[in-house]
C-alpha cells in the first residue's frame, strides 16, 4: 500500500531524516516511535507531500507522491501534528469547506459528514466556532478532517496529544476502529499507546529506523535477556561483593537506598543462565537477607532504550537515562504497593 | 480553487477585514467625489480617479496581509498543501477572492458616475475607463501584497511591508526625482539609469491614462503582466519552501 524507500530529508547541514525505509501493508495500523525530534514529523510531512524528500522516494497506492502528486493526494488523510484548522469557521462549515477542497464526490455531502462526525463525537459542537473549542475538540475536528472522503490511508501525527484520559481511550478505539477499512499510520512518542492499537512498530531515533517489528515480536526478542531487581538488607559493598562472586552475571546496577539500611539492584545475567537460586544461597551465606527479587518485564520503554542503546551516537547517555528509568519505575512499584 | 476562493471570500467577512476595506474605500472615495466633483462642479471624474488610487496605501495591505503568512502561522497551509489541489489553485483562489472584495468597493463607488449622469452629462466610456484602471491597478497591488504575505509568517510584517512597497509605487511619480543631476559627467549613465527605473516603478503615471479615460495598450499590459509576474512568482515561493 505504502512504500518508503531511502528517504532523507536534510535542513542544511542538520540531516532530520536519515535513510529511512519502510512499508505499509493494506489495512494495516503502523506506528511510528521515537522520542521528539526522532524525524516522526519530518518522515510523515514528506509522506503527504507537504515537504519534499532529500532523497528517496514516497508510493502511495503506486503513486509517487512526487511525480503524481493528485493521485497520491487523493488517497491521504492527515492529520499533523497542530490541527490545520480556521478559528473562524464552525466545525460543520470547516468539515464542508475541507469536503469541497479535496473534491470529494463520492457520497451526499452533508450525510458523510454526520456519520464523521458521529465517529470522532463532534457533532453537539458542529455549529459552534473553532475559535472557542477546547483542545481536545479541536483535535477531533482535526481527526474529523482527516476522514473526510474517506481516503484509503489515515496518517495522524500524535493523534492523542492534549487529550484527558477518557479522551484517549475514545479516540484509540476510533482509530482501532478506522483500522479494520482504513491502513493507518500514526507517530507516538508514548510507548503504552503504540502497543495498545499498532499492528506493527517502526521504532525512529536520530532520524535512522532502529527497529521494525510486531510489538509482542520486539518484546520477545530482547527478553532472552533476563533481568531482575533485588533488594537486600545490609551494606551495599558488602552485597556487590558477594553478588560477584555468582557465575554468569552479566551486569550489576545499583539504584541505591529506597527503604532504610537496605540496597536495591538490577541485575542483568548472560542470555538463558538462571542465577536466582545461587544468588540466594550466596546471599544466605554471607548474611543479607533478601527482601525481595523479582523479574522485570519489558515493556516497549525498555525495547525503546535497549533498540536505541545500540546506537553508538547517543551510547554516552543512555547508561543515565536506563538507571534513571528504572529508578522511576521502581519508585511507582513501591507506590503501588504501600 | 472554488472551495478556496469562497474560504477566502467568507472570511473577510467574518473578520472585519472586508468591511474596513471596503469602508475605508468608501469614505476616501467620496471624499474625493465630493472635493474634485461636487465642489469643482464638474462632471469629469480624471481628479477623482488619479486621487482614489491613494487609499490603496492602507487598504490594500488589509485584504493582503493574512494571505499566506497566517496560514503558515497557524499550520492550516499543510491542509492545503496536503490535498489534491495544485499550488497555482490556492494562489488564484486567494487571489481573486481579494479581487471580489475589491470589485464590491469599485461597484459601491459606480454611484458617483450615475449621481452625475442624472444631474449632469459626464463621458461614461471615459469615466468607465477609469473604474477600469483601478481593478488593474488593485490587482497588481493585490498580486504584490499576496507575494509579499509568502515571505513571512507574522501578518503585521506582511502589511507594513505591503504598504511600504504600495506607498513608493504611487508616490514615486510625484517626487520628480532627477538623478542626472546628482550623477553627471562619467555617471550620467547612472543617473539615467536610476531615471529609467523610477520611470519603470511610476505606477500613477500608467493609472493617470485610465483616469483621462483613454485606453492604452501600454499600461493595460503594464498591469496585467505584472500581476501575472506576482502571481507566478508566489506559486514558485511556495513550492520552492517545501524542497527547503
Amino acid at each position: 500500500m505504502i512504500e518508503v524507500k531511502n528517504l532523507v530529508k536534510k535542513y542544511g547541514p542538520k540531516c532530520a531524516v536519515d535513510d529511512i525505509s519502510f512499508t505499509v501493508r493494506d489495512g494495516e495500523i503502523l506506528g511510528l516511535l521515537g522520542p521528539n525530534g526522532a524525524g516522526k514529523s519530518t518522515t510523515m510531512n514528506i509522506m503527504t507531500g507537504y515537504l519534499s524528500a532529500t532523497n528517496g522516494t514516497v508510493t502511495i497506492a503506486g503513486h509517487d507522491i512526487l511525480d503524481e502528486p493528485m493521485e497520491a493526494k487523493k488517497q491521504i488523510g492527515y492529520l499533523p501534528e497542530i490541527p490545520p484548522l480556521y478559528n473562524d469557521m464552525t466545525v460543520l462549515e470547516y468539515l464542508r469547506f475541507v469536503y469541497d477542497l479535496k473534491g470529494v464526490n463520492e457520497k451526499k455531502r452533508d450525510k458523510h459528514l454526520n456519520e464523521i462526525m458521529d465517529t470522532v463525537k463532534v457533532t453537539d459542537v458542529k455549529n459552534r466556532i473553532i475559535a472557542n473549542l477546547s483542545k481536545g475538540y479541536k483535535q477531533r475536528v482535526g481527526l474529523a478532517q482527516a476522514m473526510v472522503g474517506n481516503p484509503e490511508v489515515l496518517i495522524l501525527d500524535e493523534p492523542t496529544v492534549g487529550l484527558d484520559p477518557m479522551q484517549i481511550i475514545e479516540i484509540r478505539s476510533v482509530i482501532k476502529k478506522l483500522g479494520k477499512n482504513h491502513t493507518v499510520i500514526l507517530s507516538s512518542h508514548i510507548l503504552q499507546e503504540v502497543q495498545a492499537i499498532c499492528d506493527r512498530v517502526v521504532i525512529i531515533n536520530n532520524g535512522k529506523v532502529a527497529a521494525i517489528d510486531t510489538p509482542s515480536n520486539l518484546a520477545r526478542t530482547i527478553s532472552n535477556e533476563n533481568k531482575f531487581m533485588l533488594r537486600i538488607a545490609g551494606d551495599e559493598r558488602e552485597a556487590l561483593d558477594a553478588l560477584e562472586s555468582v557465575n554468569g552475571i552479566r551486569q550489576i546496577k545499583s539504584l541505591g537506598r529506597k527503604e532504610k539500611n537496605t540496597i536495591d539492584f538490577i541485575v542483568e545475567t548472560l542470555p538463558n543462565v538462571d542465577v536466582r537460586a545461587q544468588v540466594f544461597k550466596v546471599m544466605a551465606d554471607n548474611n543479607l537477607p533478601i527482601l525481595s527479587m523479582q523479574t522485570v518485564d519489558l515493556s516497549l520503554e525498555d525495547i525503546f532504550i535497549e533498540v536505541t542503546e545500540n546506537d553508538k551516537q547517543i551510547a554516552s547517555d543512555v547508561d543515565e537515562r536506563d538507571i534513571e528509568f528504572v529508578q522511576i519505575k521502581e519508585e511507582k512499584k513501591d507506590e503501588g504497593n504501600i | 480553487m472554488k472551495a478556496i476562493f469562497k474560504r477566502e471570500f467568507n472570511a473577510y467577512f467574518k473578520t472585519p477585514l472586508g468591511y474596513i476595506f471596503i469602508g475605508l474605500f468608501i469614505c476616501f472615495s467620496s471624499l474625493m467625489f465630493f472635493t474634485y466633483n461636487l465642489s469643482a462642479k464638474t462632471s469629469i471624474m480624471t481628479d477623482y480617479f488619479t486621487h482614489i488610487s491613494y487609499i490603496f496605501i492602507v487598504a490594500v495591505p488589509l485584504l493582503t496581509m493574512k494571505m499566506f503568512s497566517e496560514e503558515r502561522r497557524l499550520k492550516t497551509d499543510q491542509l492545503l498543501l496536503t490535498s489534491p489541489v495544485k499550488v497555482t489553485d490556492i494562489v488564484l483562489g486567494k487571489f481573486l477572492s481579494g479581487m471580489s472584495v475589491l470589485a464590491v468597493s469599485i461597484v459601491f463607488s459606480l454611484v458617483y458616475l450615475i449621481v452625475l449622469s442624472i444631474y449632469g452629462n459626464p463621458p461614461v466610456i471615459q469615466s468607465l475607463a477609469g473604474y477600469l484602471g483601478i481593478l488593474l491597478y488593485g490587482a497588481m497591488l493585490i498580486a504584490i501584497g499576496m507575494f509579499v504575505s509568502t515571505l513571512t509568517q507574522h501578518q503585521v510584517i506582511a502589511a507594513v511591508s505591503t504598504m511600504a512597497i504600495v506607498a513608493v509605487l504611487s508616490l514615486v511619480g510625484s517626487a520628480n526625482f532627477d538623478f542626472t543631476g546628482a550623477f553627471n559627467g562619467n555617471l550620467l549613465f547612472l543617473g539615467k539609469f536610476l531615471n529609467g527605473a523610477v520611470d519603470f516603478l511610476d505606477t500613477n503615471a500608467r493609472f493617470y491614462d485610465f483616469a483621462k479615460g483613454t485606453l492604452n495598450l501600454v499600461p493595460i499590459v503594464y498591469f496585467i503582466s505584472l500581476t501575472v509576474l506576482f502571481v507566478v512568482l508566489t506559486v514558485r515561493v511556495i513550492e520552492r519552501r517545501r524542497w527547503r
